[in-house]
C-alpha cells in the first residue's frame, strides 16, 4: 500500500462511508440518489401529465382512482464522480513533518479517493497553483487510487496560489454534477475565492471546502525576533511577533469568518482541518458530521 | 554653565549605541518561511503606526538615560562656563586690605576670619587647581603666585599679607581680578572677594562695580566672603588732625598742640586716653584722658609739645586701642626753627606817624611781647620800603609781607613800588615754602597788579582785582565770619571770641576780586593730561586757590593761594587802618597774624606730611650716586628707583610712588646713612572710617543687580564652601532624572512588551 494510504485512517473512513449530500447523476446504480427520475425502483412523487411526457410513464391506476392522468416518478440510485481538487501552490509547504499542510492535504487527498472508489464511485484529480498542474479523469478502478497516490507523491508545491479563475475554469469544464473535493489554505484573495465556488455550486457540483491550516497560523504562538519569508514571494517581514500577535489574530479569525460565512451562504460544506489534528480524527469527524447531515 | 568632569561628556556618545541597534541591528532576526503573509502584513500595517511610536518613546528614552548618565558624570555646574576639561578651577582671591578689615568684632578681627578662610578655601579646591592672589585697597596689585598652580607658595602668601592703611573702593580689585581670568587656562573659574562690605567701598564707584560685578559673574563664580560680624558694631575714635594754631614751632619751648579725636561709629566711646610725644620720646609724652565722646562727634585734645631742637621734628598722637586700630595712631612732621624772619615790605611808611602804618600793626602783631624782650624772641622782623627790597632779602627770610605796596614804581609818579628782580623771585621763593602776605590799600592799582603780580604776570594773586568797592561810613562792610574755610587754619573764626570781634570789623573800601576765572587753554591741557599719580597728589583738601573768608555782602575778604610748598594769602583790605578798622580789632587782626604766621611758616613741612597712598617727595640738595633706599613703618627696606636729578631752576627730587602704610618712612642714601635721614609722615586714610556702616547681603544685591554667592568667613567657611560647591553641581537632579527616566522606560518597555 502506498505510504499515503494510512490503514487506520482508511479503516475509519471506511467504515464511516462517503455519502452524497446531494444528489449527483451517474451512470451506474450506486449508492446515491440521481436527480434522474422516473424509471427507477424507488418511487418519489407524482405529477401531472402535461402534453410531451411519455405516455409510459403514466400511472394508469391512479387515473382508475382519480381519473386525472398523472406521472410517476421515481429517484434512481447512481454512482458518483468525486472531483479532488488540491492546492499545490508554495503556501502549502509551511509545516515540518506530518504538520506540513501539503503533505495534510495529499494524506487528505489519498483517503478520500480510496474512499470514493472503495464504495464504487469514481474519483478525479487535479492539483493547482495559479492553475492547473495535474488533471488525472475520473475513475472508479482501484488501480486508479494509486495512480493518483503516487501523483500525490510525487507533487511539490511551486508558483502562487490563484484559486478564483481556476475554479471558474472548473465549472465552466465539468457538466456532470458531482461531488467537488477542494483541500487548500485558501490563501488567496476571497472575493474571487467565494465566486467561484458559488460558480461551481451553481453548476450543481456538491462543493466541500477542506481547508488546511497550520495552527502557527491560527493561534500565530510566535515570539522572538523574526525574518517572515513569503512563501509565495520574495518579500520578507523583521518583526517581534508577539507584537503584531492581537493584530494577526484579528486579521486571521476576520478571514476565516468571512471564508465560513461565504461558504455557508451558497450552501458550500466547509471543514476546517488543522494539521496538528491526526487525519483519523479530522476525517473521522468530518465523516460522522455528514452522517448526521444526510440523515443515513 | 560648565562641567566639572567634561571628559564623561564623551560617554554621551553612548546613545548612538540604542541608536545603531535601533536602526540597523538585524543579525537576530530568526528567518522563517511563511505562508499568512498577507495577515502578517495586515497586522504591521494595523499596528506599524502605534509600534514604531513605541518604538520611538522607548529609543528616545534610552538614549536619555544614557544622556543623562553622561551629563551626570560630567558634573555640571551652573555657574560655571564652556567646556572645562577638567574639574580643577581658576581661582581668584581678591583681599580686601583696606585698614578697616583690622576691626575686632568678636574673637577674631575681620583679616584674620579673611586669612583663615582664604587658607580653608584653598585647601578645598579640587586638584589641579590655580590661584592668583590680588590685594585690593584703593588699589589692586596681583601679589602672585608666580605660578598659579603652586598653592603651597599661594598659602605662604596668604599668610604673609598684611593690611594698608587705604581706604577700600572695591572697582579696582574688580578689575584685577576681571583681568586675573584671562590668565587662567581653564573655564572653571572662581572670583572670592574677602571683604568686610564696608559700604564706602563699594558706594564710591558704584556703577562701575555693578558692571565689572555682572562682567565677572558672567564669566566666573563670583563668592563674595564676608569676614566681619555684622551683628556687632565697631567702636572707633580716629585721629582726624593734629594742629598747633596758636603758636609756631620754635626750639625751647613747649608747643600747644591740638590732637583732634573723632568717634566715626554711632554709640559713645568712654575712657579714652590720648598721649602726645615727640621724636619717639616715650619719657617727655603727654596725655589725656577723655571721659565720653558721643557717636558721630569730634572731640579736639590740647596737649603740649616740648620742642628742643630745631629742624623737622616728629609730632605722634595715639589713642588707646579700640576696636579698629588702624587709625589709632597719626604722625606729623613739624618745622621747628631758632629763628623766624618775616620781612616786611610797606609801600606807605608815613614817617611822620609810624604808628599809623600798616608795618607798625603788622609788627605789633608779630612780635606779642614786650620791648624788652624782643630781642630775645624767636620772631625778627625786618620792615623795609619798596625800593629797599631786593630779592636777596627774599633768600633769608621765612616770609614776606607786602603792605600796601605799588607793584612797579612806574604806577604812581613818586611812588615807589616793587622792583622787577623782587617780583620775579616772589614766585620761586613761595615755591620753595616761603609764605607771601599781600595786603590791599591806597597804593594797590588793580590793573597793574593783575598786569604784575597776576596770572597774567608771576601769577601770584590768588584771583584777578576786578576794581576797588567803596561805602559810605554809615553803610560799612563787615566780615562775614560763618563763611570761614573749615577746615583751614583760621577755621576758630567761626568760633568765639574769634567770631564777634570779626564780625565788628569795618570797612569802606575793599578790593573786588573776580572769583570766576575761566581757566587759560594751557591749564586745561594741564589738567587733562596729568596721570593718575598727579592727579592723586593734587587731590589735596584745599584747591591751590581759594577763599578763606567772605565779607557779609559775599564778596572775598581773605583769600589764599598755594604755590608749590608755599602760601600766598591775598587780604582785600589794608594791613593798615586807612580802609576801615581791622587793626584795632585786636582779636581778630592779632589772631589772623599769628594764625597765618604759623600756618605759613608750617608749609615747610608740607610735603613731609603725606596721606597714605599718595606719594612722597623728597628733594635732596644734591643727589646721592649711590642711590636711596626707604625705611619702611614696618622696618622692611626698598630701594627706592623714582630719583629726578633735577637741572638748573629745580632741586633733585627722590620719589616714592605710593605709600601703602601709615607711619613714618625714612630714606637713606644706600651704603651710608645720612647724618639725618628725612623722615616723611604718613597718616592712615581717614575715609574709610568716616563711615563705619557695612552692607547687608540684600544691600549687596540690590548694588549689584543680581544675587551673589555670599558666605560668611567663620569656622566652618572651608566646609560650606564645599557644601555650596557641591550644590551647584546638578549631579544629583541629574541622578534623579536618570531614575526617573529608566523607571519611565522599563514601565514603557513592560507595557509595550520591549523590556530589554
Amino acid at each position: 500500500m502506498l505510504s499515503l494510504l494510512q490503514p487506520d485512517v482508511l479503516a475509519r473512513a471506511e467504515s464511516l462511508g462517503l455519502a452524497a449530500r446531494q444528489v449527483v447523476e451517474g451512470l451506474r446504480v450506486g449508492d446515491h440518489r440521481s436527480p434522474f427520475r422516473g424509471f427507477s425502483v424507488e418511487f418519489v412523487q407524482h405529477r401531472e401529465y402535461v402534453p410531451g411526457d411519455d405516455i409510459r410513464h403514466i400511472d394508469w391506476k391512479g387515473y382508475g382512482r382519480t381519473e386525472r392522468y398523472t406521472i410517476k416518478q421515481y429517484e434512481q440510485e447512481t454512482n458518483f464522480i468525486g472531483h479532488l481538487l488540491v492546492d499545490g501552490s508554495n503556501s502549502m509547504r509551511y509545516g515540518d513533518g506530518t504538520q506540513n499542510k501539503l503533505a495534510y492535504a495529499k494524506l487528505l487527498a489519498a483517503s478520500l479517493s480510496y474512499l470514493i472508489v472503495k464504495q464504487r464511485d469514481s474519483v478525479a484529480l487535479r492539483v493547482f497553483d495559479q492553475q492547473f498542474r495535474t488533471e488525472l479523469p475520473a475513475s472508479s478502478q482501484m488501480g486508479h487510487v494509486q495512480t493518483i497516490c503516487r501523483e500525490l507523491e510525487a507533487l511539490q508545491p511551486a508558483e502562487k496560489t490563484g484559486m478564483g479563475s481556476l475554479l471558474e475554469q472548473f465549472a465552466d469544464q465539468v457538466s456532470r454534477r458531482g461531488l467537488v473535493f477542494l483541500i487548500s489554505d485558501c490563501f488567496d484573495d476571497l472575493e474571487p475565492l467565494l465566486k467561484g465556488l458559488r460558480h461551481i455550486r451553481f453548476r450543481g457540483h456538491e462543493v466541500i471546502l477542506f481547508h488546511i491550516v497550520h495552527r502557527d497560523e491560527v493561534e500565530f504562538p510566535l515570539d522572538g525576533n523574526i525574518r517572515f519569508i513569503d512563501l509565495e514571494g520574495e518579500e520578507q517581514l523583521m518583526t517581534r511577533p508577539h507584537l503584531l500577535r492581537p493584530a494577526y489574530l484579528r486579521a486571521m479569525q476576520a478571514f476565516l469568518k468571512d471564508l465560513e460565512r461565504g461558504c455557508d451562504g451558497s450552501r458550500i460544506e466547509y471543514f476546517r482541518m488543522s494539521t496538528d489534528r491526526p487525519m483519523t480524527a479530522a476525517l473521522g469527524a468530518y465523516l460522522v458530521r455528514r452522517l448526521q447531515m444526510t440523515g443515513r | 554653565m560648565g562641567f566639572l568632569a567634561p571628559l564623561m561628556l564623551l560617554g554621551g556618545a553612548a546613545v548612538s549605541v540604542p541608536i545603531a541597534l535601533h536602526f540597523f541591528y538585524k543579525a537576530r532576526y530568526r528567518p522563517l518561511p511563511w505562508a499568512a503573509m498577507r495577515f502578517l502584513k495586515q497586522s504591521i500595517e494595523q499596528t506599524s503606526r502605534r509600534l514604531q511610536f513605541q518604538e520611538w518613546i522607548l529609543l528616545v528614552l534610552r538614549c536619555l538615560c544614557l544622556l543623562l548618565l553622561a551629563l551626570a558624570m560630567a558634573r555640571p555646574s551652573c555657574a560655571l562656563l564652556g567646556d572645562g576639561r577638567g574639574e580643577s578651577v581658576d581661582a581668584v582671591f581678591v583681599f580686601d586690605t583696606s585698614y578697616s578689615m583690622g576691626a575686632q568684632d568678636g574673637e577674631k578681627t575681620r583679616w584674620e576670619r579673611a586669612q583663615e578662610a582664604a587658607l580653608g578655601i584653598l585647601d578645598h579646591l579640587p586638584g589641579n587647581s590655580t590661584v592668583q592672589i590680588i590685594t585690593n585697597a584703593d588699589r589692586a596689585a596681583d601679589i602672585g603666585p608666580r605660578t598659579p598652580s603652586n598653592l603651597d607658595e599661594a598659602r605662604n602668601l596668604i599668610q604673609a599679607l598684611t593690611l594698608t592703611s587705604l581706604a577700600g573702593d572695591v572697582l579696582p580689585g574688580l578689575d584685577e581680578a576681571y583681568n586675573a581670568l584671562d590668565r587662567g587656562t581653564g573655564t572653571n573659574k572662581e572670583v572670592y572677594l574677602f571683604t568686610d562690605l564696608q559700604k564706602s567701598g563699594w558706594e564710591r564707584q558704584a556703577g562701575a562695580v555693578k558692571a565689572k560685578a555682572a562682567e565677572i559673574q558672567a564669566r566666573a563664580s563670583f563668592i563674595i566672603v564676608r569676614c566681619g560680624n555684622p551683628e556687632r558694631p565697631v567702636q572707633n575714635v580716629s585721629i582726624a588732625d593734629i594742629t598747633y594754631p596758636g603758636g609756631i614751632p620754635h626750639s625751647k619751648t613747649r608747643l600747644p598742640v591740638t590732637v583732634l579725636l573723632r568717634n566715626t561709629g554711632s554709640k559713645p566711646v568712654r575712657d579714652l586716653t590720648v598721649t602726645l610725644d615727640v621724636d619717639g620720646r616715650a619719657r617727655e609724652k603727654e596725655s589725656a584722658t577723655i571721659a565720653e565722646i558721643p557717636g558721630g562727634q569730634s572731640y579736639p585734645v590740647t596737649l603740649t609739645a616740648k620742642l628742643d631742637l630745631a629742624g623737622p621734628r616728629l609730632l605722634t598722637a595715639t589713642v588707646n586701642r579700640d576696636d579698629l586700630p588702624g587709625d589709632n595712631r597719626l604722625d606729623r612732621i613739624i618745622p621747628v626753627r631758632d629763628r623766624l624772619r618775616v620781612l616786611i615790605v610797606d609801600g606807605a611808611p608815613d614817617p611822620r606817624d609810624p604808628k599809623e602804618s600798616g608795618s607798625h600793626f603788622l609788627r605789633n602783631a608779630l612780635l606779642p611781647v614786650a620791648a624788652s624782650a624782643v630781642d630775645e624772641y624767636f620772631v625778627r622782623v625786618t620792615v623795609v620800603p619798596p625800593e629797599e627790597a631786593g630779592p636777596g632779602l627774599l633768600g633769608v627770610n621765612d616770609l614776606c609781607v607786602l603792605c600796601n605796596v605799588a607793584a612797579s614804581s612806574q604806577d604812581r609818579p613818586g611812588i615807589p613800588g616793587l622792583s622787577p628782580d623782587f617780583v620775579a623771585k616772589l614766585p620761586t621763593f613761595v615755591q620753595q615754602g616761603g609764605g607771601l602776605i599781600i595786603g590791599a590799600g591806597d597804593h594797590v592799582i588793580p590793573k597793574r597788579y593783575n598786569a604784575i603780580l597776576g596770572s597774567t604776570g608771576v601769577g601770584i594773586l590768588p584771583f584777578p582785582i576786578a576794581g576797588i568797592v567803596s561805602t559810605t561810613p554809615d553803610k560799612p562792610f563787615r566780615p562775614a565770619p560763618d563763611t570761614t574755610e573749615s577746615p583751614g587754619f583760621i577755621s576758630l573764626f567761626r568760633e568765639e571770641p574769634y567770631s564777634t570781634v570779626t564780625a565788628d570789623v569795618e570797612l569802606f573800601r575793599f578790593l573786588d576780586l573776580q572769583e570766576d576765572t575761566p581757566k587759560t587753554p594751557q591749564e586745561e591741557t594741564a589738567a587733562a593730561d596729568a596721570p593718575k599719580g598727579e592727579t592723586a597728589a593734587a587731590d589735596a583738601p584745599k584747591p591751590r586757590n581759594r577763599v578763606l573768608m567772605r565779607l557779609a555782602n559775599g564778596k572775598p575778604w581773605l583769600t589764599a593761594q598755594t604755590i608749590g610748598e608755599g602760601e600766598v594769602v591775598f587780604i582785600t583790605s589794608p594791613l593798615d587802618a586807612t580802609w576801615g578798622n581791622w587793626p584795632a580789632k585786636a582779636g581778630s587782626y592779632l589772631s589772623f597774624v599769628q594764625f597765618t604766621l604759623s600756618h605759613l611758616t608750617g608749609q615747610a613741612a608740607v610735603g613731609a606730611n603725606q596721606i597714605a597712598g599718595r606719594p612722597l617727595t623728597w628733594r635732596p640738595t644734591t643727589l646721592d650716586p649711590a642711590g636711596y633706599e626707604l625705611i619702611l613703618p614696618n622696618d622692611r627696606r626698598e630701594k627706592i628707583t623714582t630719583v629726578h636729578p633735577g637741572d638748573a631752576e629745580t632741586k633733585p627730587t627722590v620719589t616714592v610712588p605710593e605709600t601703602l602704610l601709615a607711619g613714618v618712612y625714612r630714606i637713606e642714601a644706600l651704603g651710608q646713612p645720612l647724618p639725618e635721614s628725612p623722615r616723611l609722615a604718613v597718616a592712615p586714610d581717614l575715609a574709610e572710617t568716616d563711615n563705619l556702616d557695612v552692607y547687608t547681603a540684600p544691600d549687596v544685591e540690590s548694588l549689584l543687580g543680581f544675587e551673589p554667592v555670599l558666605v560668611l568667613a567663620g569656622d566652618g567657611t572651608s566646609s560650606e564652601w564645599a557644601t555650596l560647591r557641591s550644590r551647584r553641581e546638578w549631579t544629583i537632579w541629574l541622578l534623579l532624572g536618570l531614575f526617573v527616566v529608566a523607571v519611565g522606560e522599563s514601565g514603557w518597555a513592560w507595557m509595550c512588551g520591549r523590556a530589554w
